[in-house]
């Protein structure tokens, strides 16, 4: 019966179902099959979205697109090519510290790769540099996003194990910041290599310029980290101050913001949200018939089969995210694979945060991956170019990305130490 | 028809925005209480998650509308159109099915609340349960809106239009 569920569910991903309603369908069927009454469906979605630690995704979404608003995303890339734009390839490395900045402000990756992309990669274009590289760099660094805090998927992560917001945000912050620097390493050698343009070294007043213009939208992340961090807030108080904070800069601050205007952005936070919120629901509807029909002990009983080595599991684990990676959305994959992948990660000691940021950086490296990766086909769209392409430009990122993963999955510390630091 | 739809979507826009509001109120009350106060109060959680189901259940048909639901479209693309319109249909007309079934026994969720009272509040479970029934309601709403789009371009002479091109 598990397999009508799972060839379901894989059957309406395939003709473009939305994710949520492939769940929901392919639960629908599976309960019907089995005669199990169907008042189960609304009451699962209802405990799934009733968990008080998910009013923070609302929250982080309103108060990054309240800072939108306020035209951060050009102020940020403004402020990194001041930065690292008199370096050979300073647009493409400030396209890159612009997405580890912009990571605290967003929190996915297709969102980063659509709003940076979209100003960084004709710029880029126009500056002589080749489109599929162009591409190829908005599209992986645009991965980093989710990794430093704080992310939506981290939260996920935390509801799914209990584990604390707090310690995730931080076990996230080392790999999202060596990835990134991975990412402006090779960069920076590429350019070298392909003489990509330099600009002149921008005044220390107009640096400071730059950094007064983000200052504001940065100082947002410290406090969200600082509050959780700190004791002062949980999650979800950190993500309303983060919207009351927003809503003061966007009125005071920027002046681009107005009550009307501010009201648009809630409704459309909130849509965003409930299509989450939504997949969420679904999401804890079939992991329950998963549970039921004892798929998680099965998996895990299949692979220690396999092996009981650490890490020939850990790299069983992350070839089965980044495949699924390419093809799903990241946080329906989080939602349905976590729990059961946690459980054979636990049986073979890995410790339960270091396995929330090996799987995330696993599905954020998916993204990427040809020739199915999200980010590959929204950043491909913006510069005109087609996949393949694409995807050939982004395979020396991939392969960095893959190093970063290697040393986050063997060194636990990597994730381990700020966690430890902070929060014990 | 219509018109039920855009006053449906009227009553779901201002529905996420008070219920938005509201719980937004209720977490700042929440820290200023804690933070300033000698006793935070016990409601304040409970009250957030009640509008927060409130909010997800007006804004999810709102989202069908806008096309916020992510799909993967790999295959979908290298259809040709009639395919692609087959399958649009087939999507719409399966949602369609699947929050109709939702809305049904989301009525029978609702009315099993009755029974039951939330802890601090002692309101009606029914109250927030009933998160449930306008997110299925609303997302119904929305799916018959779009299956009707194929049948209105029919009618009018052409072919049956796929509402994922309109």
């Amino acid at each position: 019966m598990i397999g009508l569920l799972l060839i379901t569910f894989a059957v309406c991903i395939i003709l473009r179902f939305p994710i949520a309603f492939s769940l929901g369908l392919s639960c629908l069927l599976f309960l019907l099959v089995e005669g199990t009454p169907l008042i189960v469906i609304p009451m699962k979605m209802y405990s799934g979205i009733d968990v008080f630690v998910l009013l923070s995704i609302p929250g982080f979404i309103m108060a990054g697109n309240l800072m939108n608003h306020g035209g951060l995303t050009e102020k940020i890339i403004a402020f990194c090519n001041h930065l690292v734009g008199h370096i050979r390839g300073g647009l493409a490395l400030a396209n890159i510290a612009a997405s580890m900045l912009f990571a605290g402000i967003s929190g996915t990756a297709i969102s980063d790769t659509a709003s940076i992309g979209s100003v960084m990669i004709p710029a880029m274009k126009k500056e002589g540099y080749d489109a599929a590289f162009a591409c190829a760099v908005t599209a992986s660094s645009s991965t980093v996003g989710p990794i430093i805090p704080p992310s939506v998927s981290m939260i996920i992560a935390a509801t799914l194990t209990g584990l604390s917001v707090g310690k995730l945000f931080l076990a996230g912050a080392i790999p999202g910041f060596l990835l990134g620097v991975s990412l402006l390493g090779y960069t920076y050698y590429i350019s070298r290599k392909r003489q990509y343009p330099k600009h002149a070294r921008s005044s220390l007043r107009q640096v400071g310029r730059g950094f007064i213009d983000t200052f504001w939208a940065l100082l947002m992340t410290v406090i969200i980290l600082y509050g959780i961090i700190g004791g002062l807030f949980t999650p979800t108080e950190a993500s309303i101050v983060a919207v009351l904070y927003a809503l003061v800069i966007g009125i005071f601050v920027y002046q681009k913001l107005t009550v009307r205007r501010a009201m648009v952005v809630f409704l459309d936070s909130m849509k965003t949200s409930a299509s989450l919120m939504v997949l969420i629901g679904f999401a804890n509807l079939f992991g329950y018939i998963l549970i039921t029909e004892q798929l998680p002990q099965i998996v895990s009983s299949q692979i220690l089969g396999f092996s009981e080595n650490r890490y020939v599991v850990l790299l069983l684990i992350n070839l089965l995210l980044i495949f699924v990676g390419t093809f799903m959305e990241t946080i329906a994959a989080l939602l349905i694979l976590f729990p059961i992948l946690l459980k054979v990660a636990l049986a073979v000691g890995v410790d339960p945060i270091h396995f929330s940021v090996i799987a995330l950086l696993n599905l954020m490296i998916g993204l990427t991956t040809p020739p199915l990766g999200v980010c590959l086909f929204v950043a491909a769209g913006i510069g005109k170019v087609s996949i393949g392409e694409v995807s050939r430009a982004g395979l020396p990122f991939l392969a960095v990305s893959l190093v970063v993963l290697a040393l986050v999955t063997l060194l636990p510390e990597l994730s381990l130490f700020l966690p430890g630091l902070f929060l014990e | 028809m219509k018109r039920f739809v855009k006053y449906v979507g009227m009553a779901m826009k201002w529905g996420t925005l008070l219920s938005t509001l509201g719980f937004v109120a209720c977490i700042l009350i929440q820290i200023f209480a804690r933070l300033f106060l000698p006793t935070a109060p016990s409601w304040t959680e409970e009250a957030a998650r009640l509008f927060f189901v409130i909010a997800i259940g007006c804004s999810a048909g709102l989202a069908l509308r806008s096309g916020e639901y992510v799909n993967f479209d790999f295959f979908y693309r290298r259809m040709s159109d009639g395919w692609q319109r087959r399958v649009a249909f087939s999507i719409d007309l399966l949602t369609a099915i699947l929050f109709a079934l939702f809305t049904v026994y989301a009525v029978q969720f609702t009315i099993m609340g009755w029974a039951e009272s939330s802890p601090s509040l002692k309101f009606p479970m029914a109250i927030p349960f009933a998160g449930m029934l306008i997110l299925g309601f609303s997302l119904l709403v929305y799916a018959v809106a779009r299956l009707r789009k194929y049948f209105t371009t029919t009618a009018a002479g052409s072919r049956a239009a796929n509402p994922n091109k309109l």
